[in-house]
């Protein structure tokens, strides 16, 4: 196919264009990266940071030290650890069921969870709601109002109809329960949408807040996030209040601790992300085939 | 006929119950996290306090919304809400679209992956790290901004545009294009994919370029997917993202960025005004509804295939 003088020049500036788009959404993370590398006070100046100014880790071990930091972390990691199992249990245990079309009331019950897609309480009822269950103060906050998504559990349904149906009627007539039915046989074969919904619900969790900034009182259950919050929002040096000897510092800024935990934070997204990358666009199209 | 019909569905009914049992804890998830605090809703007409409960709370109809409608409190949030969603609309719908032609433009697979790539990756960030990377761009003693201000004019002092009611409508339109664009173009990429490529080659036999193959087989082969989005878009109208602008704000530019969430959270678990910050909450809510019913309702009349419900 040949091509005109005007399309190829047509499409370099394209090319051109989409890189400095891409240029605009990844240079904010190497710029906070580099800058949490640097030396804090060659760094004060400020401008772009296409490389580190010196070279310095304190900032890194300091935020290390700090017990806040530590504990929150894990508190965020546990939560994804419990929370995206049991989400995808939940999900299931709808799912699968609803996915059946010899259940009477099936559009019934699909309407009663589509409907809260539209409308919902809001905010103040919720609270109270959650308040008066005892959620208050409580790590099962981060877990239980949001244990299903009526989006995702519409994702898993409809794959689970896509699902040949033998397969679950010869178990039913080898006398499996339903139960052992959809451990054994349903959920084996259904790897794609659980690794694409385990996705959706862990970054929520990893990066959910505001449930930690509402609900969560001692900072015992704090969540990373929640922690991040504060320093920004603060000086840092309030946040690293837990720190044992605060001579060290010296003339480490808090720009650059700031800096430094932000960076940390990315680091599970990091690690993650060729998985989300994978499974998290396949899921998007499985939802999208029965929007 | 009719007789054995209900026999052989009660027959069913009783074959099928342990998958109506096992419908039960979903069953009562919604009900307990999302129908309760619907019907908590009723707060926005009782006088509510923390003492009487929401049963014994006395009602006192309309009361509590008008009130809010002549707090100028809400009337900011209000018309903040409108003109940031508006802002939005006009600036994140459009942009996935293009970014999803652009990147159809692209003739090396890895090179458009790669920008895909990139352009994807803030989504997956929290708005509290996106501040972050705020912080470090824009604040008046680390950022860039101090660098080009002591180049272009070093008498004045950098400005703080974090901290800036004339700014930060800008802040959030740039931040949410950065943020979800990308993201959202996914789905038109997707649709784009699934184009019959002979459409192309005849619009090619016909002398459409490549500009014009996208405005006549591109856009109009995606349509139904574009108008599925704009219904979905059209439900959060009233939502402008919570978490971005309450973790982008600051005391300074509530007069141009306090939204109706923002204001209910400040009303509501600050001040304790439950009733008050209740009927807010529900007055946004059933807009929603209605958006998207609406909308909805007209799109069938024009396109059926493309309607959701």
């Amino acid at each position: 196919m040949r091509r005109s003088l005007g399309e190829n020049f047509g499409h370099a500036v394209i090319a051109a264009v989409m890189f400095l788009m891409a240029l605009m959404c990844l240079y904010p993370f190497w710029h906070v990266f580099m800058y949490s590398l640097s030396d804090s006070q060659q760094a004060m100046g400020g401008g772009f940071f296409l490389l580190p100014r010196g070279f310095s880790v304190i900032q890194y071990s300091v935020l290390l030290r700090t017990n806040n930091m530590f504990r929150s972390f894990t508190v965020s990691v546990v939560r994804v650890l419990v929370g995206v199992p049991f989400n995808i249990f939940m999900t299931a245990m709808l799912a699968f069921p609803l996915s059946n079309r010899k259940l009477a009331g099936r559009g019934a019950i699909s309407m009663f969870v589509f409907f809260t897609m539209i409308f919902s309480g809001g905010l103040i009822p919720s609270f109270i709601i959650n308040k008066a269950l005892g959620l208050y103060d409580n790590p099962f906050v981060y877990i239980l109002p949001g244990a299903i998504s009526a989006y995702n559990m519409m994702v898993m349904k409809s794959y689970f109809v896509s699902l040949p149906e033998e397969l679950s009627e010869s178990a039913q007539l080898d006398g499996a329960s339903v139960f052992t039915i959809l451990l054994r046989i349903v959920l084996p074969v259904s790897i794609p949408v659980i690794a694409a919904l385990s996705m959706f619900y862990g970054v929520g969790h990893w990066n959910s807040w505001f449930d930690g900034v509402i609900y969560i009182d001692s900072k015992k259950w704090q969540l990373f996030q929640v922690f991040l919050r504060g320093m920004m929002m603060e000086s840092s040096y309030q946040n690293l209040a837990g720190i044992s000897d605060i001579s060290d510092l010296g003339s480490l800024t808090e720009e650059s601790v700031k800096m430094a935990a932000i960076s940390l934070s990315l680091v599970p997204v990091l690690i993650a992300y060729p998985f989300i990358q994978r499974y998290y666009i396949k899921g998007l199209m499985i939802g999208a085939v029965k929007g | 006929m009719q007789g054995y019909l209900r026999q052989s569905r009660r027959r069913s009914i009783k074959k099928m119950w342990p998958y109506y049992l096992m419908t039960l804890p979903g069953i009562a998830y919604f009900l307990v996290f999302h129908y309760a605090p619907m019907f908590g809703l009723i707060i926005g007409f009782k006088d509510y306090s923390i003492y009487t409960g929401i049963f014994e709370s006395d009602w006192v109809g309309l009361a509590v919304f008008d009130r809010l409608f002549r707090l100028a409190g809400f009337k900011r949030a209000l018309r903040n809400t409108v003109i940031i969603s508006f802002y939005k609309l006009c600036t994140g719908f459009p942009a996935s679209i293009l970014i999803a032609l652009l990147l159809n433009e692209l003739r090396t697979r890895a090179y458009s992956k790669f920008v895909q790539t990139s352009l994807i990756i803030p989504h997956f960030v929290s708005w509290v790290v996106i501040y972050g990377l705020l912080y470090a761009l824009l604040s008046p003693n680390i950022g860039i901004m101090s660098v080009v201000y002591k180049a272009l004019a070093p008498e004045s002092a950098v400005p703080n545009l974090l901290a800036d009611k004339g700014v930060f409508r800008s802040l959030l339109v740039i931040t949410n294009v950065w943020r979800n664009a990308g993201f959202a173009s996914i789905m038109y990429t997707a649709a784009i994919a699934g184009i019959d490529p002979q459409l192309y080659e005849s619009a090619q036999l016909d002398g459409a370029g490549r500009f014009r193959q996208a405005i006549h087989v591109t856009l109009p082969c995606i349509r139904t997917t574009i108008i599925t989005m704009w219904i979905l878009r059209l439900g959060s109208i009233l939502s402008v993202d919570f978490e971005q602008v309450l973790a982008l704000q600051n005391p300074v530019v509530l007069e141009t960025g306090d939204i109706i969430d923002t204001f209910v959270y400040r009303m509501g678990l600050k001040e304790a005004e439950y009733s008050l910050s209740t009927a807010a909450g529900l007055f946004k809510s059933a807009i929603a509804v209605i958006f998207v019913v609406g909308t909805n309702a007209i799109v069938k009349r024009i396109d059926a295939d493309s309607a959701l419900m």
